[in-house]
């Protein structure tokens, strides 16, 4: 028997052990698993349905408060640690629960991550803790995420983009940097740190962008149904 | 097939998106996220149940358990397809302890002692072994080592995703990974003499 490279051998006959080990799941039956999560999943992402007429009016005022400026003024003003601020994200969740998908939507998300820079911007005058600094961070960079989306925005919705990032330029030097990185990051038109298309003209995007940061969002993101295992890299 | 730096940024970008769509409420994305993953969780919690219906009830549980703690995922500090990695162990061993079986965790330092493997497997060993043999082979390993093959190969994670999906350090998967590719190396080329 011949001899090989005995480190990189294993590893190989081992990712093929494992992978013919690893009983693959049918397309129907896939589908069928589906079917049964999103039964549950459905039901649960838009529980206004089911609530009485009571709640479902109960539930409007709130969402009607929260769009017109928000819930009391010591939630709106209140910061991560703020016994108020849960109330405030509370009053967000139900607002994004029951708005419908697109424009509506799309700006309150953007709104929402204008909110959570500025909770950035005075949490460090005021000195906040790191671990508060950091979950707020994770904050802002889920709602630019989920803002951004990855459908193609319309005219009016990439002008609530841009008055996003003019809003991060607004923000102290401290934050800005981070802030305007996770923008970079969410918005699938920023290519190598510059951004393409109109809604980023005249913004300064290139800071605190890597140079070989990923490119551009319009490829298509790499499946692992499309791409097969992606664990084969050496150990 | 491998990912390029760029592609898995890419992927994980828009994992990220999806995920954020999901804890804002978004169905249809968590049912994007499904998709992208249900994949491997099957493929992990078949080799752990009897049968298939069995892997299909608990992959369905997987993911029902992961919508209801979606909300929480954020203040985790580590990525979506390891925190989902942990749901499906948890609820392996759950459905475990439901049927009042055990699986076997053992430490690093209790699993298989390594061995120096002179008789390192063939190719042509391999092309002969029957998906039995092979899965017996598997199941021969302890359920940390079975799962950092797992997470390795099928889930598609480097060293430090594995050690965030299975909660241990860099260097105890290093560890694990180390012993489960000799024991199963080993493993094979007894096979081989035997058969």
């Amino acid at each position: 028997m011949a001899r090989f490279d005995a480190e990189t051998h294993e590893w190989d006959v081992v990712a093929q052990v494992v992978l013919r080990s690893a009983a693959p799941l049918s397309i129907d039956r896939k589908r069928a698993i589906r079917a049964r999560v999103m039964s549950h999943v459905d039901h649960d992402a838009l529980p206004v349905r089911g609530l009485t007429v009571f709640r479902r009016a109960m539930a409007m005022i709130t969402i009607t408060a929260t769009v017109l400026g928000g819930t009391s003024y010591a939630a709106a003003v209140s910061l991560p640690g703020d016994p108020f601020y849960g109330i405030k994200r509370f009053s967000e969740n139900v607002t994004l629960q029951v708005l419908p998908d697109g424009d509506m939507q799309r700006h309150f998300l953007f709104t929402i991550a204008m909110r959570r820079a500025d909770e950035l911007a005075r949490m460090t005058n005021d000195g906040a803790d790191d671990e508060l600094m950091l979950r707020a961070f994770e904050q802002f960079r889920v709602m630019t995420s989920a803002a951004y989306g990855e459908d193609a925005m319309s005219a009016e919705e990439s002008a609530y983009a841009t008055r996003l990032r003019e809003h991060v330029e607004s923000t102290p030097q401290p934050i800005r940097t981070e802030l305007q990185e996770a923008l970079d990051n969410a918005d699938p038109t920023v290519s190598n740190g510059s951004p393409a298309g109109n809604s980023m003209q005249g913004s300064d995007v290139n800071s605190g962008s890597s140079p070989d940061s990923p490119g551009t969002g319009d490829a298509p993101a790499a499946s692992p149904e499309t791409t097969g295992p992606s664990g084969m890299s050496r150990p | 097939m491998v990912l390029g730096a760029r592609e898995t940024a890419l992927a994980e970008r828009h994992i990220d998106r999806l995920v954020a769509k999901a804890i804002a409420g978004d169905a249809r994305a968590f049912g994007r996220l499904y998709d992208e993953f249900a994949d491997r969780v099957y493929a992990f919690v078949r080799g752990r149940v009897v049968s298939t219906q069995d892997a299909e009830d608990l992959t369905a549980t997987v993911f029902l358990k992961a919508w209801e703690a979606i909300n929480g995922y954020d203040d985790r500090g580590i990525p979506f397809g390891a925190w989902l990695f942990r749901i499906a162990r948890n609820a392996v061993i759950d459905s475990y302890r439901r049927t009042a079986r055990v699986p076997e965790i053992a430490s690093a330092e209790d699993a298989f002692e390594v061995m120096d493997v002179s008789a390192i497997v063939d190719e042509r060993v391999f092309a002969r072994l029957e998906v039995e043999e092979v899965c017996e082979a598997m199941d021969s390993l302890t359920e940390e080592q079975r799962s950092v093959l797992m997470l390795r190969f099928v889930w598609g994670f480097d060293v430090k995703e594995s050690a965030q999906g299975l909660g241990k350090s860099e260097g105890a998967v290093k560890a694990l990974q180390h012993r489960a590719v000799r024991s199963l190396t080993r493993l094979l080329a007894e096979e081989n003499e035997h058969g």
